[in-house]
């Protein structure tokens, strides 16, 4: 009984861990933190859009073309959006300014953003097309 | 004197501008994309260990594809394959291959 008890607690615990390591992102949200992100203290920083562009836009808020240094994020695979996030976040992958803006993003923040990009139309595409 | 040496200066500033920013050659960067393909021409295709969809590269700045390229090739990024594949290919290579996916557009 005890160790029946415990196999199931910790089948629980093993569910549980692989749903936080994938949180589930949300567009709505996600819109939210790439065009208006905050500081630890509430104060507002730099948005994503300030170099990444609007939305699919291609331009920045004051309708110039994003610089072409910057890479194209709305169109892009979430899930390759997340891992880049991290590799930021943990500065497995060098940029200075990334790895401020992803150090300060939550987990739940990473899942939205990324899911809010990958839902978004844009030029950048699959070479699978020219074949 | 003084003259040859501000020729040999600006010589030698002009051929190290013109190394900088190689013209890349979007005919010359298909053939070279070849190779790509196996990885970022399937669609939805998964890297394994850690698992991500492969990024999109097809139709992206032509600017953040030379970072990309030779930041793999000088090992700044670190995917074993995008390693040996950027390291495998010359300077004028990369901006040919940047060129030719920056310019591509979706039929979709």
């Amino acid at each position: 009984m005890m160790i029946r008890t415990l196999l199931i607690t910790t089948s629980l615990l093993f569910a549980g861990n692989a749903a936080a390591t994938s949180v589930k992102g949300d567009a709505a949200n996600g819109k939210k933190v790439y065009e208006a992100s905050k500081d630890a203290k509430g104060q507002p920083v730099a948005a994503c859009t300030s170099c990444h562009g609007v939305g699919n836009t291609g331009k920045l808020p004051d309708g110039s073309a994003a610089p072409n240094e910057n890479p194209t994020l709305a169109g892009q695979y979430s899930d390759y959006l997340s891992k880049a996030l991290h590799d930021y976040k943990t500065k497995k992958r060098a940029h200075l300014g990334m790895q401020g803006n992803a150090g300060r993003l939550s987990e739940k923040e990473i899942a939205d953003v990324s899911v809010y990009l990958g839902s978004l139309k844009s030029k950048i595409h699959d070479l699978s097309e020219h074949e | 004197m003084k003259t040859s040496l501000f020729l040999l200066a600006g010589l030698f500033l002009a051929s190290n501008a013109q190394s900088a920013e190689l013209k890349g050659n979007p005919k010359a960067g298909k053939t070279l994309a070849y190779t790509c393909t196996g990885c970022h021409g399937i669609s939805e295709y998964k890297n394994a260990y850690p698992s991500y969809r492969v990024p999109k590269i097809a139709g992206q700045h032509e600017k953040y594809l030379l970072a990309a390229l030779h930041g793999y090739k000088k090992g700044e990024r670190n995917h074993p394959t995008m390693k040996a594949q950027a390291s495998s290919f010359s300077d004028q290579d990369i901006a040919d291959i940047a060129a030719y996916l920056s310019g591509l557009e979706s039929k979709k």
